[in-house]
């Protein structure tokens, strides 16, 4: 391409920020989900978005025009779209003679098409049809199940079910309420079909500790077929999968005894006792003329106010020197 | 006595009840990665089942499987935080593919190469320094450092050995800096370049701003020379071409000068070293032999032009190389022109 690459240079704070949100990290954000409406849609798919959007909400944005794209053919497209939105995952609908009730779930790495399915909706019931999505909270990480040995077997599905726990995991997590678990998306592959349901779990009280779990069906409720695929080769999926070391950084001088405590060396200059702040009493304020007082005999005593060297400039870098090695001066008592 | 045993026994009675609704048995253990809450359930279908009441024979198989995730999460050391109970979940297992590539080090400068492979270190400078004029600490950069600079240098002293003792100085200064600042710039965005593997331009001319120097129009001959697809092999020579020895292109290896005897390295450092000494005024005798030249020339020039109206034909005196031949009557001679000589 003859066009001159520019660096892209921000010109606000604000604009930095933004720019350096998109730029890749160790620890990444959660990846965000762009619905995409193709050229013609049917009333199933649409309802499906929606459905699905439902489901991602938080983490996800639908985009309101129709796009004339066609994903297997020209991915592109869609590849700008998502960089746009600064997201990698996306749901395309299309509907036509020869594909009916189209989706098309996908994923990039690095700002190119990682993988594609197609998937043809057999059957479908909404959410409206359930009724209770709307009893689990917003944006409460899922349980995600996934029944058939086709799943381990099958290169294509397994590769699918992979996508399936990238589009609908949400973050991950450090800590989860054991009884804050809400929401079960369970996939099932049978006869080359793909069936999608969610359900509520309803946590009943037993006499030991653990809870016994009952599932309500909330919908959406969806049978698969799949159609066209584009996965990424293994050599690209494994670089793609390449886990970053993070190792933290060894903290020094700090330790935590058996009682949980925090105990911590620190590495502090000679103390000047005669000009410690004690307790502050109006009683022992100096008065104006005290303080005049002072003044004049520190000015007869050093001479002018000008601050001149106390050392000479060699021995002034040697200090400079142990002060580096030495690190941050650290402040206060007890970490 | 009966009381406590009949408690007791439908205490009993209850727990295995309870224990019977938790326990999920299946035949192969389902994998579960409970840091994402996943489980995968690698059983057999029970076919019978799931063609008679699908719906029904999926609930209570994804229910069997949240179970056990429930079961295994149960087991997990309990903390208790603002009166929320939580567990800490562990690292997920199941590998998922990033949203972009691993952030790359960031790239070193051509300085900072230069450094590492010289084993240059960096010298910490101090913060300020002490200026014993001004008898004031002054910032070695930044705030306040362009004011005390100002108020140091109020006046230049012009050294021995200028050239121009009329040059200003001051002047000559703000444009060294300007010049500096311009460079660092220049090897700033090349570094930025580099990393970003953008094709900069090395060969050819700076940008057309105002007349070239002659050693630029030289170097874009050179240039040009070289740029055929024969790297210059056939290129014909002009009519009047100098050919240069030394070629001024950009980006070409410079030959290796033979070493010096020992004899002449000395001579010349101690040029140097006397050249750096000598802050006096330089005395540069061909210069003046020159220029004494040049004014002698200049007076016979003008002598000849006073009385030289009267003599005609003196080509002889002229020097080869600004030789013209003569015209023969084919046209009127324009004599002098408007706008001064015609330079070339």
């Amino acid at each position: 391409m003859g066009v001159i690459q520019r660096v892209v240079k921000p010109r606000t704070k604000r604009g930095k920020r933004i720019l350096l949100k998109k730029q890749p990290k160790i620890v990444e954000n959660t990846k965000h989900c762009v619905f995409i409406p193709g050229r013609k849609s049917s009333l199933s798919v649409s309802n499906c978005m929606k459905d699905l959007l439902k489901l991602k909400k938080p983490d996800a944005v639908m985009l309101t025009q129709k796009n004339d794209i066609l994903p297997f053919d020209d991915a592109v497209q869609i590849e700008k779209l998502l960089q746009k939105h600064d997201s990698s995952l996306f749901i395309f609908s299309s509907h036509n003679k020869k594909r009916p009730n189209n989706l098309v779930l996908g994923r990039t790495y690095d700002q190119h098409i990682l993988d594609m399915f197609e998937l043809g909706i057999e059957s479908y019931k909404g959410c409206s049809e359930f009724k209770g999505l709307s009893e689990i909270s917003a944006g409460v990480k899922p349980v995600l199940i996934f029944l058939g040995e086709q799943f381990d077997s099958d290169q294509q599905l397994k590769r699918l079910r992979n996508l399936f726990v990238d589009m609908f995991q949400r973050q991950p997590l450090k800590q989860i309420r054991p009884n804050g678990i809400e929401h079960v998306i369970s996939i099932t592959a049978v006869d080359n079909k793909i069936l999608f349901r969610s359900y509520r779990t309803i946590l009943s009280k037993t006499t030991l500790k653990t809870p016994r779990v009952e599932l309500k069906e909330v919908g959406p409720s969806v049978d698969f077929v799949v159609r066209r695929d584009h996965m990424a080769s293994p050599d690209l999926f494994k670089t793609a999968c390449k886990r970053p070391n993070v190792k933290g950084k060894k903290i020094k001088s700090v330790r935590r005894d058996g009682f949980g405590s925090k105990l911590g060396r620190l590495h502090m200059t000679k103390q000047d006792v005669n000009s410690l702040q004690t307790r502050k009493m109006k009683g022992l304020k100096k008065t104006f003329a005290e303080k005049k007082l002072k003044r004049k005999s520190d000015a007869d005593k050093n001479g002018p106010v000008v601050k001149k060297p106390k050392v000479a400039p060699a021995t002034q870098t040697k200090k400079l020197k142990k002060f580096s090695k030495k690190g941050r001066k650290l402040k206060g008592g007890q970490v | 006595m009966e009381d406590i045993s009949d408690v007791l026994n439908k205490k009993e009675a209850s727990d295995r009840a309870s224990q019977l609704s938790v326990t999920v048995s299946k035949i192969l253990e389902p994998e579960i990665d409970l840091g994402t809450l996943l489980c995968f359930d690698s059983n057999d279908f029970d076919t019978k089942q799931l063609r008679s009441d699908q719906e029904a024979y999926l609930t209570d198989e994804t229910r069997n499987n949240v179970q056990l995730i429930i079961n295994q999460l149960f087991e997990l050391p309990m903390k208790n935080e603002d009166g929320y109970m939580y567990v800490d979940l562990p690292e997920p297992r199941y590998n998922l593919p990033r949203e972009k590539p691993l952030p790359a080090p960031k790239a070193l400068t051509k300085w900072q190469k230069f450094a590492i492979e010289k084993g240059i270190k960096k010298t910490p400078k101090p913060k300020s320094t002490w200026d014993d004029i001004l008898q004031k600490w002054i910032p070695t950069y930044g705030y306040k450092k362009a004011a005390a600079e100002k108020d140091k240098d109020w006046i230049l002293e012009v050294p021995g050995n200028a050239a121009d003792p009329n040059v200003d100085l001051f002047a000559q200064k703000r444009e060294a800096k300007k010049e500096r600042v311009a460079k660092n710039e220049y090897q700033r965005l090349r570094n930025i370049a580099a990393t970003r593997k953008i094709k900069v331009p090395s060969v050819g001319l700076p940008p057309l701003e105002g007349t070239l120097h002659s050693n630029q129009l030289k170097t874009a001959v050179d240039v040009a020379k070289i740029s055929t697809a024969s790297v210059g092999k056939f290129q014909p020579k002009l009519s009047k071409e100098v050919v240069s020895v030394k070629k001024n292109i950009p980006g070409l290896k410079k030959e290796k000068l033979p070493a010096k005897s020992m004899k002449e390295e000395k001579t010349t450092s101690l040029q140097i070293i006397d050249s750096i000494n000598n802050k006096k005024p330089k005395f540069n005798l061909e210069k003046a032999a020159n220029k004494a030249i040049h004014a002698e020339e200049v007076q016979r020039f003008r002598e000849k032009k006073e009385g030289g109206d009267k003599k005609k034909g003196g080509g002889r005196s002229r020097s080869k190389g600004s030789f013209k031949r003569p015209t023969a009557n084919t046209g009127k001679r324009l004599g002098k022109q408007k706008g001064g000589r015609k330079r070339r």
